[in-house]
């Protein structure tokens, strides 16, 4: 085993104890120390997932619910139940439960009616909400799917066609980006936008600089197997994207470094 | 399934599903990153845990039946969404009650503040493993991913926390893992 592999398999497993990893970590002191390090990052995660979550208290009344609950044993009547002895969890509370009757059916029909009003205005003001950024982070994967070749790059492209692109859309880009490997000035809700692939070191990462599209704050999408971030920039934003799960942050990062400085 | 102690069966499970209900709220607020959402994922999770009970024929199966329940509720959640966007800021900010409960070390609350903001791809087979105890195997079961990919997520998992939380080991930091 060399100290690729076993690096790999302890950052994936700090706890591995497989022979031929112990016996390179025998002979390689760098990797017991990278070991040791990720052992004690582990430690950390562990203790960072440990929130300590109290459940909340369910009254009577609530949305999802509504039945009795912090009952000291099994309740009686679960719709999918067996008979009296196939009682849920004394706080599990029922999801949908049976009308009560006479007035309280009334008085149900009434709140249910109301709630749904409600629910039928949340909606709307979320979906109305949520629709520009979601929209664009559609278009921009709808954008790329409709270049597959763009993907398919590995040799860099020359400065002068970068710049070309960049002036055909108006952008100013300093130094600092990963090389770009695909450049093209594409049509995108109406204004032509630079479209780079760049070669990071995880791989390709498509570049959307969208000087006319601007949100409110970082977006990160998954759609149709595309990861993405929308960021937001001085003027505009900008969209990163990747095929495989990958970090974006330092892209995203350089990109608008490369924007500032360019500025 | 089998019970170990005497008593009504049907009580002892109930019993047994209530003990992991803090484990399980754990792991769906890590998986959905939202109190609520948590909540009722749990609650769900319980209810048809309940329902299924024949489908447990070992006791000590009955965490890791849990945790797969709760992550194909929050999957089923989630497949009625075309395009899911996260406001990672907003999303912190929102659950600060939750990341800071019963913890004040600094370093620990950056911890999970980084933790909230990795991709779902690198999240959710970190969570299984350290909160959940699966396996490799077992997480690239459940996930559907081949084990060398799930060696991958997790390695690459840890890496970006290393590198959010700024822990930098000495050596030549394996960066271009596949």
């Amino acid at each position: 085993m060399n100290c690729e592999t076993a690096r790999e398999l302890i950052g994936a497993d700090p706890d591995n104890r497989s022979p031929e990893l112990l016996e390179h970590l025998r002979s390689c002191p760098e990797c017991q120390v990278f070991r040791e390090q990720m052992l004690a990052l582990n430690a950390q995660i562990r203790r960072a997932l440990d929130l300590k979550l109290q459940p909340r208290s369910r009254g009577t009344g609530q949305a999802s619910g509504g039945g009795p609950v912090g009952a000291t044993g099994p309740v009686p009547g679960d719709a999918g139940g067996a008979g009296p002895s196939a009682a849920p969890p004394s706080n599990v509370t029922p999801l949908r439960r049976k009308p009560a009757p006479g007035g309280g059916l009334l008085r149900s029909r009434w709140m249910a009616l109301a709630a749904s009003v409600a629910g039928a205005l949340f909606v709307g003001v979320t979906l109305w909400l949520g629709r520009p950024s979601e929209s664009l982070a559609h278009d921009v994967v709808v954008h790329v799917e409709g270049e597959p070749d763009s993907w398919s790059r590995t040799q860099p492209v020359a400065s002068e066609d970068v710049a070309a692109v960049l002036r055909k859309s108006g952008v100013k880009l300093g130094a600092g980006m990963d090389p770009v490997v695909y450049a093209s000035s594409c049509m995108f809700r109406g204004h032509y936008v630079p479209h780079f692939v760049v070669m990071t070191k995880a791989g390709p990462v498509t570049v959307m600089i969208l000087a006319n599209e601007r949100i409110g704050s970082t977006k990160q999408f998954h759609s149709d197997g595309y990861s993405g971030l929308l960021v937001p920039v001085k003027a505009g934003s900008v969209a990163v994207l990747s095929r495989s799960p990958m970090q974006l942050d330092q892209p995203a990062r350089d990109v608008v470094q490369a924007l500032q400085s360019g500025s | 399934m089998t019970e170990s102690g005497g008593g009504d069966p049907a009580e002892a499970l109930a019993r047994q599903l209530e003990s992991f209900r803090p484990d399980l709220l754990r792991f769906a607020f890590w998986l959905a990153r939202d109190r609520s959402i948590a909540e009722d994922l749990v609650q769900e999770t319980m209810l048809r845990a309940w329902r299924s009970r024949t489908e447990l024929r070992d006791a000590a199966a009955a965490r890791p039946w849990l945790f797969t329940i709760v992550r194909r509720e929050h999957a089923r959640l989630h497949e009625r969404k075309r395009l899911p966007l996260v406001d990672l800021d907003d999303m912190v900010a929102r659950q600060e009650p939750e990341l800071t409960s019963g913890e004040e070390d600094p370093q620990i609350l950056d911890l999970r503040r980084a933790i909230l903001t990795l991709p779902d791809e690198y999240r959710e087979p970190l969570v299984l493993q350290v909160l959940g105890g699966f396996s490799t195997a077992e997480i690239a079961a459940e996930l559907g991913l081949s084990v060398s990919a799930v060696l991958t997520r997790l390695f690459r998992a840890r890496n970006r926390l290393r590198d959010l939380y700024g822990q930098v080991p000495t050596g030549t930091a394996a960066e271009d893992a596949p």
